[in-house]
This record gives structure tokens, sequence and C-alpha cells, in this order.
């Protein structure tokens, strides 16, 4: 399974992110980093990332449940924009909501684990910097032998 | 009217177990346990940087950890307890090396990626780095079926060529994460010691 591909997916299916980051035909949602050519005005826009995939083992052999770390960057302008967006994917509008903090979907199940701030530098020549609310997820889903 | 205290020697013996057994797996479980929460912590210190996502990414995938607990083996040759957690900690080489070669097969024609074999360059940065005579060469081979057009805007014609520096974007961030961390490890820790304890009592408990 491309877990990737699944979270990104999710991520569509969120009413409360897509009405942020664009609807479901070309939402600003970027695989492993944000694109160089990403403008400022085209923000806000969410990264996905999955560090780690490990397969669970059982005395019988490899088991067919995997746990992956996956990370989301939500990136804007302004340090609220970039929260509200990560509030839109945690929660997708209502707490405790349908959100990934929390999601159980048919491809796979996932929690939040930790939530930092940081900001980046925009590399753009000038000293503006981009803001980030970076959620880290665990992930569990089933994937074939 | 007279009472016998009786089990007092199977009480020594529970009591007596838990001292010289049961406190050294309790010792090592909860070190062992604690180095999760570090390893979370330096994931979160990482987070937290203004390194750009990809460098993000590289670190946080370069972060392990490493537990051996120690001890005396049937050859009685003695082997000291490690706990560790950082970069590049806790990964064989065979891994290491299969994990550059994929990054470095994907990184092509430039760069070669970073890996726990590499992630030094991030954490503590790199001096002035010039083209080696050896590098070039290899370039080349690597490149021999990728047609000369394609390499026309690539860096540099030859050995001496500057191909920059790299700032260090992690560094001092272990020590830091351990201090964030520091509280979580030790509740990990004396949960962990606490269920290893209660389960040694249980299995040694002897009813009288």
């Amino acid at each position: 399974m491309d877990v990737e591909a699944a979270i990104r997916t999710a991520l569509r299916s969120l009413s409360a992110v897509t009405a942020l980051i664009g609807g479901s035909a070309a939402p600003r949602i970027y695989p492993d980093d944000f694109p160089e050519t990403l403008k400022i005005a085209n923000l806000p826009a969410v990264c996905v990332q999955v560090d780690t995939e490990s397969r669970q083992n059982t005395l019988a052999g490899t088991a067919s449940l995997t746990i992956a770390d996956a990370t989301l960057i939500c990136r804007a302008t302004t340090r609220d924009g970039s929260r509200l967006l990560a509030e839109a994917v945690k929660f997708n509008g209502t707490a405790p909501g349908t959100g990934l903090a929390d999601y159980s979907g048919s491809e796979f199940i996932c929690w939040l684990e930790s939530q930092v701030q940081a900001t980046t530098p925009a590399d753009d020549g000038s000293s503006r910097a981009y803001y980030d609310t970076v959620l880290s997820l665990v992930m569990e889903y089933n994937e074939q032998p | 009217m007279s009472s016998a205290v009786s089990g007092l020697a199977d009480l020594n013996r529970n009591l007596s177990h838990i001292q010289e057994v049961a406190s050294k797996r309790a010792a090592s479980a909860a070190i062992g346990a604690a180095l999760a929460p570090i390893v979370k912590s330096m994931k979160s210190s990482i987070n937290g940087s203004s390194a750009s996502a990809a460098a993000k990414k590289a670190a946080r995938q370069a972060v392990g950890k490493r537990f051996l607990r120690g001890g005396t083996n049937k050859l009685g040759k003695v082997t000291a307890l490690v706990a560790k957690v950082g970069f590049a900690v806790g990964m064989s080489g065979k891994r290491i090396a299969k994990q550059s070669a994929k990054k470095a097969e994907r990184a092509r024609p430039k760069g070669v990626g970073i890996t726990a074999s590499n992630i030094h360059w991030l954490v503590l940065g790199t001096g002035d780095r010039v083209l080696t005579g050896k590098g070039r060469a290899q370039f080349e081979r690597s490149m021999k079926d990728v047609p000369v057009g394609v390499l026309s805007g690539h860096r540099g014609k030859g050995a001496g060529h500057p191909t920059g520096r790299v700032e260090p974007l992690f560094a001092g961030l272990a020590p830091q994460a351990l201090a964030a961390g520091a509280a979580e490890a030790i509740n990990a820790a004396a949960a962990k010691a606490r269920s290893v304890i209660l389960a040694e009592v249980r299995k040694k408990y002897v009813k009288f």
C-alpha cells in the first residue's frame, strides 16, 4: 500500500482542509517536500512525509500489520494560518471530529503523537519566513505479504 | 494460647530474589524504556528547527536508539550496558548501506542523498568542499549512460571545482532533546521498572 497516497486521499476527504488548501481537483498537498515553484500566494499548503514503515513480526513470521511514522507540515504565511490549517487537519472542523488526530478509515488508522511549531526561511532572498505547524502521526495499516 | 509464624523461608527467598535478580532486570528494562521518549523528543526538536522539510525528513529517519543489556555470556565475556540515542545510532552497516544506495539512486544525477552514513553533514556542517579527481571519475562512470546534453548544466568541469559548504542545521540538538525529554524518560523508566518488579514478584510469589 502506498501509505503516503492514502494520507493524501484522506486529507482530500476532509472538508475543513480542502476549504483552506483548495478543492478536491487540485488541493495543495505535496509528498516529501514543498515544490520549489510554490509561491507565497499559493499558501497554505500541506506536505506529507512518511519517515518509517515497520512491518510487525510474530512467532509465525511476518505479520501484515505495519506501523508507520508520518509527518505532516502545515505551512502558511502567518502563524495563525498555519495553526488553523493544523487544526483542520487534526479535527476537520469539530473537536474531536473526524480529522487525522484520531482517524479510523478503511485503509488505515492513525493518531496524533506530537505537534511542534517552526519557522522556515522563505529562501527567496528576503527575510520572510514560512510558518509551519508540524504534526507527527503514528499510523497502523495492513500490508498484504 | 500461642501462634506460629510460618513461611518465613519463602518470604526471605522472595525478597532476596527481588534484591538480586529482579532489581537488575527492572533497572535494565527501565533504561531501555527511557530511550523511546528521548527519540521522540529528538524528532520533535528536529521538527521545531528551521531546516528545510527535506532535511528534517532525512534527519528524522537517521535518528535511532540502541540498547544492549550487558552482562556476562556463557564464555565469560563481560559486556557493558549500552543505552544510546542519536543520529545514525542503532542501524546496522548493512541497513545503512542499503538505504544509502537507494537514496543515491533517487538523487541521480546530482548528489547522493542524506542517510545515516552522511547525516553528520547536516548535523555538524562541512567545510568548503571541492570536487576531487576521484569524485569526478566516479561521477563520470555513474553517468556513462546519461546523454551528454543532460550533463551540460552540471556543476564544474573537473577536480578542484568548488561544490559549496553545508551549514550545521542540527548542531547541539541531541543534548537539547535529552533535556526536553528527560521528565518523560524518567516517567517511562519508573513505569517500566514498576511493571517489571510486579511481574517478578508475581512469578515468584508463594502462597503460604
